[in-house]
């Protein structure tokens, strides 16, 4: 070979190839140290910036990134319920959900939250990963939100609620009996029902008939005064109610006729008020029981009389004026008496009938569901079909006369389509911009909106605003999901586990080092070396990569710290045997790494195809160990083998005929 | 000189013995799981309050849950609970329970994990799949390292007294688990099996490099007496099997001490798979290995 140096042992590798081998170790290990650990250098370059004044630059700092269980936040697995998607299109849709509940995340401005889909078996998942996040609650709550953004307009509902209302319906009041059945629990552990009236919140439901709250007066007939109710189910929701006094009271059924003059309450009559008594006079003779309904129907001024005949059904005295009550009260069965003058005009009154009716007073606590009331809003508004589907975005925007936040929407094509018509038909009137349910803004319509754009205006701060808008965007969830596992990691506990695992490294790799030198002198304090670039080397392709480190990650790059030592553990233990049979250091060391390499190859070839099996079938976690674990194994294979048989020899000139450096003097 | 071959009835009866015992262990007790494979919902919460006793902490939530959670004191002010699998609702409930406790104080949810039944099937089926996985692999793996190895004993031979010997480094940490779950509780979980994953792998590493002399000897002499054989190749590498473990023994020492709590367990079955491992690589399964060979030559 032609510039070869003259050989100084009997090692048949030129000087020069050995210096060069180590010198890009060298480099290989600063580069590696300087991405690992960019801080000691630029401490160190700006030491050397200020006494020289050269500049040696900065190197970018980029973080190790770190699992949940290190930094805190948490990880959450959804199922996605494909069932009602064809099997062929569910892929795209668990990925629309999946864009969703990005949206979503993103907006909470957590950093790098991670969102995926994954298929096991035939389930899908959606997996949300969500560092630092300070309110999981919170963040549970945004993701399963759907907001429902719907138009309505006036006019009677036809008094059906949608399959989604009907599920909300079905939902409120299974959540309202559990509550209810959770709170009676306090009662029969012996709570006074005045404490449990007050933790509850409860309300004087007053005297409650059998009309208005048919199972609760049920329930108060069948028991004594004092008496504690269980859950009550009614319409409304779950009750829990202790009974008070029965009062009974008279119920009269009666009809009228109103002979109302000019100045009195509500009366459109232009007759004067004599005129009026006049006429009531008149027609008293004429009226019988027969007769009474139909007589009203052409003379009662009441409105609406005309197709009532002047029924006023069933009456308690405190519903009635006092001068129309103390009559008809006093009146007989089937007597006919008037003119009776109250504010509103000369009445005739026919008491058909009166009765005893019962009420007790209630109080309790209720514990209210939603009903169909609650979406049809007594008839007055009415679906449009106009909804947060159509919408193509939303953004905030500020009224130019008030400098109020408004939320304009922009819709899509058939949107706009409808968005049209429903302002043509309803010039002059309101339209009802319900979200979730309750409505946020009824705007009069001036003209018909044709360019799909239309303002909310809903007393909105800046962050509500903001807040709407992002989940308008965001959107509904295609399918529905479920919370099937959650990990919530405090901050606090991962930064202890970080510094402990790190405190727990560093001592390992300091016991391994001083283990090293103390039996295997030179050599050992060689591989130690090599032991310092192979950490250096291997945080620097975590890094790189990135590896997201995790405890059991730790845990693994740790353990290949142990397992890196094996292959100089192999070599030395060969060099000891080789030099008991006589031979040089050098020589021994030249035969000892070739016949070591099978054992290393084979046995760390084992724990690979672990790791391997590891990572595939392994969960995140196991997967950050394996990880970690066959990345150690692999540069353990380089630096143990290639740069502790590069630094042996080099030094071997040095140390010919120093066997003791080697082995204990025997 | 010192004889693993000689002595291999001392050697079979200790790990025959501790065999024994961990099916034993196992049999009677089983394993305490953890709730990744049972499904279940777990809090590790820290307060500033009074110190109470575990039972009080659990005491206060049976109204809440419908059943008492194992509650579980850790370290100074800091209470683990195991219950059922609970929603998002309930959780929020029982953390609101939990802060209502007399004197409590104020209260720092650490940790919160739950998992659903389906996902706890799943993941007891792929540890499952996984040991099985390992164990297959491994098998094909030795029996093609060795081979080129024929003669005395065939090379699938190697491989299955590897495997027998990984099977004894699995069984021991396993029979040390049951009998620790259950008089003090460890549990079974991912991670314990990811520590048997990586014991098997770590046996196998040290079982090759003891099997890799006897097939270099094999190969120099091939004429020679194949238990002294195997003899002269286990004190060989005698040396390099105990000090390789005792690096690694030392980092997992130095994780089990000062690592923290939550990989302390992970880290035990580690360090009684590397014992057991180094154990029966040497004293086990290089006897087992003559053993065979004998058979074999007496059968025929």
């Amino acid at each position: 070979m032609i510039g070869m140096k003259p050989r100084t042992t009997n090692s048949a590798i030129p000087r020069s190839k050995v210096r060069n081998g180590l010198i890009a170790v060298a480099v290989v290990a600063l580069l590696a140290a300087g991405y690992g650990f960019p801080g000691v250098y630029n401490k160190a370059s700006d030491a050397v910036n200020a006494k020289t004044g050269i500049t040696l630059g900065h190197i970018s700092v980029a973080p190790f990134r770190l699992g949940l269980d290190l930094r805190g936040g948490a990880h959450l697995m959804y199922d996605v319920d494909t069932s009602g998607v064809a099997e062929s299109e569910r892929a795209s849709a668990v990925e629309g959900a999946r864009d969703v509940i990005e949206r979503r995340v993103n907006a909470f401005g957590v950093g790098e939250p991670i969102v995926q889909t994954t298929k096991v078996g035939e389930i899908w998942r959606v997996l949300v990963e969500l560092p630092d996040v300070h309110d999981v609650r919170e963040a549970i709550a945004q993701i399963g939100a759907t907001p429902t953004l719907e138009f309505r307009e006036q006019g009677a509902s036809d008094g059906t609620v949608t399959p989604e209302q009907q599920k909300e319906i079905d939902g409120s009041s299974k959540q309202a009996k559990d509550l209810a059945v959770a709170a009676l629990q306090d009662l029969k552990k012996g709570m006074s029902f005045d404490e449990f009236y007050k933790k509850n919140k409860g309300q004087d439901f007053g005297n409650v008939i059998q009309k208005d709250q048919a199972d609760l007066f049920v329930w108060a007939s069948k028991n004594r005064q004092g008496a504690v109710s269980d859950v009550i189910e009614t319409a409304q929701g779950n009750f829990i109610v202790q009974r008070g006094a029965e009062k009974k009271e008279p119920i009269v059924t009666s009809r009228h006729i109103l002979l109302c003059w000019k100045d009195a309450k509500n009366c459109e009559s232009t007759l004067t008020k004599a005129e009026a008594e006049q006429k009531a006079k008149e027609l008293l003779p004429k009226l019988n029981a027969q007769n009474f309904a139909d007589l009203a129907k052409v003379n009662s001024m009441e409105p609406g009389a005309n197709t009532s005949g002047g029924d006023l059904g069933e009456m308690r005295s405190a519903q009635l004026v006092k001068p129309f009550a103390d009559a008809l009260f006093g009146m007989k069965n089937g007597e006919i008496k008037g003119p009776i003058e109250t504010e509103f005009g000369y009445h005739l009154i026919y008491k058909v009938s009166e009765r005893q009716e019962s009420s007790f007073a209630l109080r309790g606590a209720m514990f209210a569901k939603k009903t169909a009331q609650d979406f049809l809003l007594g008839g007055q508004w009415r679906a449009t079909g106009l909804s947060g589907k159509q919408l193509e975005k939303a953004l905030v925007e500020f009224d130019q006369n008030v400098g109020e936040p408004t939320v304009a929407l922009q819709f899509d094509a058939e949107g706009k389509e409808l968005f049209s018509q429903i302002t043509k038909r309803n010039i002059e009137k309101p339209v009802g911009i319900f979200l979730d349910g309750e409505l946020i803004s009824s705007p009069n319509v001036r003209e018909a909106i044709l360019d799909g754009r239309a303002i909310i205006s809903g007393n909105f701060s800046i962050d509500t605003a903001k807040q709407l808008v992002e989940r308008l965007n965001a959107g509904a969830l295609p399918l529905p999901i479920k919370l099937v596992s959650q990990q919530t990691v405090g901050a606090t506990l991962g930064v202890k586990s970080l510094e402990d695992s790190a405190k727990a490294g560093a001592i390992g790799f300091a016991l391994v080092l001083i283990f090293l030198a103390a039996f295997y002198r030179l050599p050992g304090l060689l591989a130690g070396g090599a032991l310092i670039v192979y950490c250096v080397i291997v945080l620097a392709i975590f890094k790189f990569i990135p590896v997201t480190m995790t405890l059991a990650g730790i845990a693994g790059f740790i353990l290949s710290i142990g397992m890196a030592v094996d292959a100089n553990v192999l070599v030395f233990e060969r060099t000891r045997e080789e030099l008991a049979t006589g031979k040089t250091p050098a020589a021994a060391l030249e035969e000892a790494f070739p016949r070591a390499w099978n054992s290393i190859r084979d046995s760390n070839m084992s724990s690979l195809i672990t790791c391997a099996i590891l990572f595939w079938f392994g969960s995140s976690v196991v997967q950050g160990f394996a990880l970690t674990l066959a990345i150690g194994i692999l540069v353990s294979l380089f630096t143990a083998y290639t740069v502790t048989r590069l630094m042996l020899r080099f030094l071997a000139p040095y140390i010919a005929n120093k066997p003791a450096l080697f082995v204990q003097s025997k | 000189m010192f004889s693993v071959i000689k002595t291999k009835k001392i050697w079979f009866s200790f790990s025959g013995l501790l065999f024994v015992l961990s099916v034993a262990a196992v049999a009677i007790w089983g394993f305490k799981y953890g709730i990744d494979f049972t499904g279940g919902s777990l809090i590790e919460f820290s307060a500033t309050g009074t110190r109470h006793e575990a039972t009080v902490v659990g005491n206060a939530l049976e109204g809440v849950l419908g059943e008492k959670p194992h509650a579980q004191q850790l370290g100074s002010n800091s209470y683990i609970l195991r219950m059922k699998f609970i929603d998002e609702a309930k959780h929020q409930e029982v953390l609101e329970a939990i802060k209502k406790i007399k004197d409590i104080g104020e209260i720092r949810e650490e940790r919160f994990e739950t998992v659903g039944p389906t996902v706890s099937s799943e993941l007891k089926s792929r540890a499952i799949w996984s040991m099985f996985a390992v164990l297959g692999a491994i098998i094909i793996y030795i029996a093609w390292a060795f081979r080129e190895v024929s003669y005395p004993l065939a090379a699938w031979k190697f491989g299955v007294v590897a495997v027998a010997a990984l099977l004894h480094d699995v069984f021991i940490p396993a029979g040390i688990f049951a009998v620790l779950g259950h008089f003090k509780g460890y549990e079974v979980d991912t991670l314990f099996v990811t520590a048997m994953l990586t014991i098997i792998g770590f046996s196998v590493h040290d079982t090759i490099v003891t099997f890799d002399r006897v097939r270099e000897h094999l190969r120099q002499t091939p004429k020679a007496e194949f238990a002294g054989l195997v003899d002269k190749s286990v004190s060989e590498t005698l040396g390099r099997s105990i000090n390789t473990s005792l690096t690694v023994l030392l980092v997992l020492l130095a994780v089990y001490l000062f690592g923290g709590e939550s990989i302390k367990q992970f880290n035990l079955v580690l360090i009684i798979g590397v014992i057991a491992g180094t154990y029966s690589s040497i004293f086990f399964a290089c006897p087992l290995l003559v053993v065979w060979n004998n058979l074999a030559r007496s059968g025929k």
